[in-house]
């Protein structure tokens, strides 16, 4: 018997609804499936830390650069993935040391991801100028968020403190009492002594400025700094002319670095 | 006496060659809303119940799984029970609206989140949640046709189906 066209019509759409239910619980079983190996493979992963961060230091900001190996040893892939990090200290300033963002990446089933999250810290701000000479517990906020297989969007929020190192910690400026010299002239050393906290190389000029009462420029001299890491104690000589009184000068410098210029609290003479 | 019409139930719909309402078939359709419900309000209930010792936070109310499971499952058994009939049509657009309804209700709050020392996870699925419509809004219109069809050519539907 020919079958009616209502009958194929009811057939065709009875069809589709089983299929379509069919095609999504399978969708679903494989996905949970695909996601119990992600979670599996993850958990060897960084517990959302960095696995690798160095830091740069470019004009007014120090970088750092933060990369997160995601494995994905599910079938489905990762789509969309971005991360946002927002760092803060309440003690130093009320809102955000640094935001940054990475991504988005899709990291396909099997594979691994890399979010490359550049973070930068105005070396300007005030929060900036503290963080050049003091070490800091940073909290640290960060947000992933992706789709998982096409259908799942995820997010995932996490929050723990980060270290940070200060590039010229326990900074100390120190000008010498002035002596004289057989030539004529008067010989003041100024002492700049720090310790870098952070994983950057700090190469650099120091200028420092003898300056008389009425602001006048009596001598100044310009020496570098090259420092890897560690301890860092630099001594230079500022040759002054004995036109130049002695009596309450202040010595001024500036510290130099790949465009940064960091002011140094004024030293008087002794 | 046509045989088949000595079987016939005395509140089944009476048309040439048509079946009617077996005890096989109330059989099939208690068993069927039993799976139903295994499927749709137990299983869902059991696992929110366990994940939520874990810190998920379950998206809608254990007690209404069980309620909402409980009335697809009837739907669905007595729409199998009723396939033979002119009401099958009826009761299969009933299920679909039934359906289209919890779908829409849970696709107001899609999120399952699991919070666990300082990590909090949040998954949506209104995504899977808009696809899954497709299967009720599909039987809705299955269902209209079959009411259609059942009122403009009564029993032919169930004579094909069934021979």
């Amino acid at each position: 018997m020919s079958r009616p066209p209502l009958y194929r019509l009811r057939q065709l759409f009875s069809l589709a609804s089983a299929l379509s239910l069919v095609a999504l619980v399978l969708a679903v079983v494989t996905a949970g499936v695909s996601a119990g190996e992600f979670v599996v493979g993850a958990q060897s992963a960084s517990n959302f830390r960095a696995q690798s961060t160095s830091y740069s230091l470019v004009a007014n900001e120090v970088i750092a650069h933060a990369n997160y190996s995601i494995p994905n040893a599910g079938f489905y892939s990762i789509g969309g993935l971005t991360m946002m990090a927002v760092i803060s200290n309440s003690s130093i300033q009320p809102g955000p040391v640094a935001v940054a963002h990475a991504g988005p990446v899709t990291i396909p089933g099997g594979s691994h991801g890399t979010l490359a999250l550049v973070v930068p810290f105005n070396l300007s701000s005030p929060a900036g100028t503290f963080l050049l000479t003091h070490d800091a517990q940073l909290a640290t906020a960060l947000w992933v968020n992706g789709t998982y297989a096409v259908l799942f969007p995820v997010s995932i929020a996490t929050t723990y403190e980060a270290t940070w190192g200060a590039p010229f910690a326990r900074l100390a400026f120190s000008a010498g009492a002035p002596a004289s010299q057989s030539n004529g002239t008067v010989q003041v050393a100024v002492t700049l002594s720090f310790e870098n906290h952070a994983s950057i190389t700090l190469a650099g000029v120091v200028r420092a400025t003898v300056v008389d009462p009425h602001g006048d420029h009596c001598g100044s001299a310009v020496f570098p700094i090259l420092n890897n890491g560690g301890p860092e104690t630099v001594t230079a000589e500022v040759w002054i002319p004995t036109t130049c009184p002695t009596s309450g000068d202040t010595v001024v410098a500036t510290v130099e670095l790949n465009g940064l210029a960091l002011p140094l609290p004024p030293e008087p003479l002794p | 006496m046509n045989p088949s019409q000595a079987n016939l139930a005395p509140h089944a719909a009476v048309h040439p060659g048509v079946p009617a309402i077996s005890t096989l078939r109330l059989v099939g359709g208690i068993l069927l809303a039993m799976g139903t419900f295994v499927l749709l309000g137990l299983v869902p209930y059991f696992v929110e119940v366990y994940v939520g010792r874990f810190g998920v936070s379950p998206p809608i109310a254990p007690p209404l799984l069980l309620s909402v499971g409980g009335l697809l499952a009837l739907l669905t058994g007595a729409s199998f029970v009723l396939k033979p009939t002119s009401a099958w049509g009826p009761s299969c657009v009933i299920l679909s609206v039934a359906g289209i309804a919890y779908l829409l209700y849970l696709v107001q709050s899609p999120v399952y989140s699991i919070t666990f020392s300082h990590v909090a996870i949040t998954i949506t699925y209104s995504t899977l949640l808009w696809l899954l419509l497709l299967v009720p809004v599909l039987g809705l219109a299955a269902g209209l046709v079959a009411t259609i069809e059942d009122w403009r050519h009564p029993g032919e539907r169930a004579r094909i189906m069934f021979h």
